[in-house]
């Protein structure tokens, strides 16, 4: 049992959740600010109508410029969807670093969808299948919003509900669901099971429908994790080719991928590689506004590369990154990670009691979330902060990384 | 009972205070509230403020203005810090509103905001009235337990404090585990779970307290009858909320009524919750009743 009483800030409306945030959103960038005032606003509209309706066309034509860069979330829900465009608003407060009114829209949907009172649904002219899909969507989102927050048993129970909803058909919602469920078990370090449920996915023929690039993209990325954590670095290198093959050069998880392929050249020994990654990845997380765990992860593997190369100037230059981000809003595990080689670099300059803090703090969020692999991880620092990997032979798709992170 | 698709008629706060808002904007908001709220028009934070210490339940509605050099923004910001806990409902109209100023008018707390961009609809304005009505109830109710557990040196676990709080909110109508778990953010099972480690009632006896205790707040007014009060708590009849304040009290809403239903359902709440502290033998009589405010006390 993981889970804690939300933190203080966490609002049940979004009337509230503007109270409660406003001080935040006036230190925020103005356009920023509107966004989510605008978003706000127009969920407090939604949480006033019994039934399900559209935000209005002005809403939404204000808010399109924040809304495109966004990924398409439903491949097979029309775009113009009335409950698809409450998800999108959702995706774009999630996008901004506000969980809670995300998940404030996705329970006023839910509620007008009938989650608490099925009769209420009948009146919106919708199917069963309908609505169970849609219902499905709101539980996969809730999902992944627990799972982000370090909820994991929570964000488990909202996954098995959507698949519970969605058993029988191959939609947008069973997607979402199996995926949401892989990256759980990526959260929770069972890499054997990350493994075989991307392998599974993959080969499904009914999944294959459904499957567009950018769900393949990710069931590779996870593939390759569970690879490189598992020690099979040349599979996990292919796997992210394979990744990377689909993905082309327009997306936002390119800089995610370059970060997760650099992690592998790290741990192939290949640091030159890895450094030339985790800095192009660093910079491309900055320029296109990649999320603050992309950035975290390059930050934290720049960091590891100055540790291992063990200039005293660059382990410092990389460590005050890493404060600089630690005073971002961070998820647990993003924290447990910046901390961890926040740790590492205050044992390299020699200050073991600010490393024992850090190592502290990092332990009993892994401890508290249930994050496994991290909480080895942090045992495995205290017992022998000098392992050291032996590097293998530069393998084909070594190379080929080494030549694409040396380009920029 | 009321029939199946009318709306229920929920109550209103007694006084609007409504200032610096459109005609156009007032004249809805009179269709809104019809003959259930008093409507009164003030200019100036002065007038405001005078009404605001002489009326009980009242809401402040103002606008979004976008001029952050109106005067309205120095004297409305006096009257916040003067009276931070009277609930205000924000208007954005057209022309006049931006999100700057949305963010600027949360930052002194509003209990709802009303996008009037595309137009305002009475029923729309009514809710969110209604709304405030439901979380100055919520405050007031809260207020009152938190009393009852001082008195006898218990103390409301913070965990409890906040489901009930929440479920307070929301207990005007049917309120099943699964909506508390949604307003705790949490799925239902992990609510389930997250009661049963900390020895709390199940979501569901938590959300039924929290309907009982507003029930109760209906009881004690002698205006009420247990029909109007089903109805208003949209329970299907009249025997369903009978049937609920004998189960969890031992008591009839006769027996309540005589006893002060507030104050029998707080003492039964804090002992079936078995709240931390000495409980004290009930001495119902010389408490204090928790009394509904109506529209006609102020009227």
């Amino acid at each position: 049992m993981t889970h804690s009483l939300p933190a203080p800030i966490g609002a049940s409306s979004a009337a509230e959740w503007l109270s409660l945030a406003a001080a935040r959103l006036a230190a925020m960038p103005g356009d920023v600010a509107d966004v989510l005032a605008t978003v706000a606003m127009h969920t407090a509209t939604l949480e006033r109508h019994p039934d399900l309706r559209a935000p209005s066309a002005a809403a939404l034509a204000a808010l399109n410029p924040a809304l495109s860069p966004l990924p398409v979330q439903q491949l097979l829900l029309a775009p113009e969807h009335q409950a698809n465009q409450w998800l999108q608003l959702s995706a774009l407060a999630e996008h901004h670093g506000e969980p809670v009114l995300a998940r404030i829209i996705v329970d006023a949907l839910a509620e007008r969808l009938g989650e608490h009172d099925a009769g209420r649904a009948t009146s919106s002219g919708m199917d069963d299948v309908e609505r169970a899909e849609l219902l499905a969507l709101c539980f996969t989102r809730r999902g992944r919003m627990a799972r982000v927050a370090g909820y994991l048993d929570d964000a488990q129970c909202h996954f098995d509900e959507a698949l519970a909803l969605t058993r029988s058909s191959w939609r947008d919602a069973r997607l979402a669901a199996e995926l949401g469920l892989t990256n759980l078990a990526v959260a929770r370090g069972n890499y054997p099971q990350v493994a075989a449920r991307c392998t599974a996915l993959l080969a499904h023929s009914d999944a294959a429908a459904v499957l567009a690039p950018v769900h393949r993209v990710a069931l590779y990325q996870m593939r390759a994790i569970a690879s490189r954590k598992r020690g099979a670095l040349i599979d996990a290198l292919l796997d992210s080719w394979q990744a990377y093959d689909l993905l082309g050069h327009a997306s936002a998880h390119r800089a995610e991928l370059i970060v997760s392929m650099a992690e592998t050249a790290l741990e192939c020994g290949d640091v030159v590689a890895a450094e030339a990654g985790f800095h192009n990845a660093e910079h491309e997380a900055r320029a296109t506004g990649a999320p603050l765990r992309v950035q975290v992860a390059a930050a934290v593997g720049t960091a590891r590369v100055a540790l291992v190369r063990g200039t005293r100037a660059v382990v410092l230059s990389a460590a005050n990154d890493l404060d600089r981000l630690l005073r971002q809003p961070l998820a647990p595990r993003e924290r447990a990670q910046a901390l961890m080689t926040r740790a590492a670099c205050y044992q390299f300059t020699a200050e073991p009691s600010l490393a024992s803090a850090a190592l502290g703090e990092a332990r009993e969020l892994a401890e508290r979330h249930a994050f496994h692999d991290l909480s080895f991880g942090l045992e495995a620092l205290r017992v022998d902060s000098a392992a050291t990997v032996a590097a293998p032979a530069r393998h084909p798709a070594l190379a080929r990384f080494g030549a694409l992170a040396a380009m920029a | 009972m009321a029939s199946p698709g009318t709306p229920r008629r929920q109550p209103l706060p007694a006084t609007l205070l409504v200032w610096a808002l459109p005609d156009s904007v007032v004249a809805l908001l009179r269709e809104a509230v019809g003959r259930d709220a008093q409507l009164v028009v003030v200019r100036n934070g002065g007038t405001a403020t005078d009404y605001m210490r002489r009326a009980g339940s009242l809401c402040l509605v103002v606008p979004v203005l976008r001029d952050r050099f109106d005067p309205f923004w120095t004297e409305y910001t006096v009257v916040r810090e003067r009276f931070p806990n009277v609930p205000v409902v924000a208007v954005a109209t057209p022309g006049v509103s931006s999100m700057q100023a949305v963010v600027r008018l949360s930052q002194l707390g509003i209990s709802d905001l009303i996008d009037g961009n595309e137009g305002l609809r009475p029923d729309e304005v009514r809710a969110a009235l209604a709304k405030v009505y439901n979380d100055t109830t919520m405050q007031r109710i809260w207020a009152a337990l938190e009393s009852t557990c001082e008195e006898s040196g218990a103390r409301c676990p913070d965990d409890l404090a906040t489901m009930l709080r929440r479920a307070l909110r929301y207990a005007h109508e049917p309120l099943p585990a699964s909506k508390l778990a949604a307003l705790m953010q949490m799925h239902e099972r992990t609510l389930r779970k997250y009661c049963e480690s900390r020895g709390l009632p199940s979501p569901q006896i938590i959300a039924g307290w929290a309907r009982l205790l507003v029930a109760a707040l209906y009881l004690d007014d002698p205006g009420r009858s247990i029909t109007s009060i089903s109805e208003l708590l949209a329970y299907p009849t009249p025997g369903a909320l009978r049937k609920q304040i004998l189960r969890y009290t031992t008591h009839s809403p006769r027996q309540l009524r005589t006893q002060g239903a507030m104050t029998v359902v707080l003492q039964e709440l804090k002992q079936s919750l078995q709240m931390p502290g000495t409980p004290e033998t009930a001495d119902t009589a010389t408490r204090p009743r928790l009394v509904l405010l109506r529209s006609e006390d102020v009227a």
